[in-house]
């Protein structure tokens, strides 16, 4: 039955299976990242468990850690990444570079803490639940773990049969003597994740990152969505 | 004199945390509470608080790795 659905439709039609009737919002570039921060801002005084989310989809950039940016070949090689059409943004949760852009959905959810010291494993679980769940719906088995050769790796990547789907990232604040958890993560529905490995890797190998990224340990949803 | 740690408890021993940003310099003026550094760990990042108000100094450097409890500055 998805033969027939552009791929635009289908990565609706995820957003729609992770939180029904929830808008994607079109964003570019840094505001859409600090965006995030604005969750955390409408949560202040509010009581443990109440929650924000965002579903969005940015222009194409490259989206870095405050780490990498401070690195000293940072501003050289992010120029030469936006002279290829690729801007570099910085984000304030963890890992380290990913790609945004059409085709990449990505969703945020802040969440107001029970626990006044959360820890990273608890506010995942919640968050990597939200996407596994979402991607069921639409038939789609996904589970959690690390993916030896995908960029911006962690335990937390959303996988799709050994393949990195979706990579996640958090960040926890302390506002008003509540702890507020934000996580956030990047679902490739359409597009080439080869190449957007390639990117991250050129982008990083530029810095002086030594690493050795797989591109074949990505894949995207329009790749194992079943189509009949 | 008060020391500034690394927050106990929110993650097991095993995984490694780095500091990952100062957000003041060494010698400059805080305020109680506001947040002097960002620790990373799992992909995680954590806001630190000032426990103190005063000047701050700095103990360790920015990717450094560090353990619950440990000291990573002071504020006198």
């Amino acid at each position: 039955m998805n033969a027939c659905l552009s791929d635009q439709q289908i990565l609706i039609n995820l957003a729609d299976a992770i939180c029904s009737g929830h808008e994607i919002e079109k964003c570019c570039g840094q505001v859409a990242i600090d965006s995030d921060d604005q969750l955390i801002d409408e949560l202040v005084g509010h009581y443990p468990g109440d929650s924000r989310l965002r579903i969005w989809e940015n222009q194409q950039c490259l989206v870095t850690t405050k780490r990498i940016a401070r690195l000293s070949d940072f501003r050289k090689s992010a120029n030469r990444s936006a002279q290829k059409g690729w801007p570099v943004y910085v984000r304030s949760t963890g890992g380290t570079t990913v790609v945004h852009r059409p085709g990449v959905l990505n969703v945020s959810l802040a969440v107001v803490s029970n626990n006044s010291e959360p820890r990273p494993d608890e506010s995942y679980a919640e968050f990597t639940k939200l996407l596994v769940s979402g991607l069921e719906r639409i038939g789609i088995e996904a589970t959690t773990g690390s993916v030896s050769g995908s960029y911006c790796d962690g335990r937390f990547n959303i996988c799709v049969a050994g393949r990195k789907l979706a990579g996640t990232a958090s960040r926890i604040v302390r506002r008003e003597g509540k702890a507020i958890h934000l996580c956030h993560g990047s679902l490739t529905v359409y597009g080439c994740p080869r190449k957007d490995s390639g990117l991250v890797s050129h982008f990083e190998n530029g810095l002086g990152i030594d690493q050795c990224l797989d591109p074949t340990s990505h894949v995207s949803l329009i790749e194992v969505l079943p189509r009949f | 004199m008060t020391e500034i740690r690394v927050p106990e408890g929110q993650w097991e021993t095993d995984q490694e945390a780095a500091l990952a940003t100062w957000l003041y310099a060494d010698g400059e003026a805080v305020s109680t509470g506001v947040t002097v550094c960002e620790i990373m760990v799992e992909k995680t990042s954590f806001e630190v608080p000032a426990p103190a108000g005063g000047v701050l100094a700095i103990a360790i450097a920015e990717d450094d790795v560090v353990v619950p409890g440990q000291i990573i500055g002071t504020i006198t």
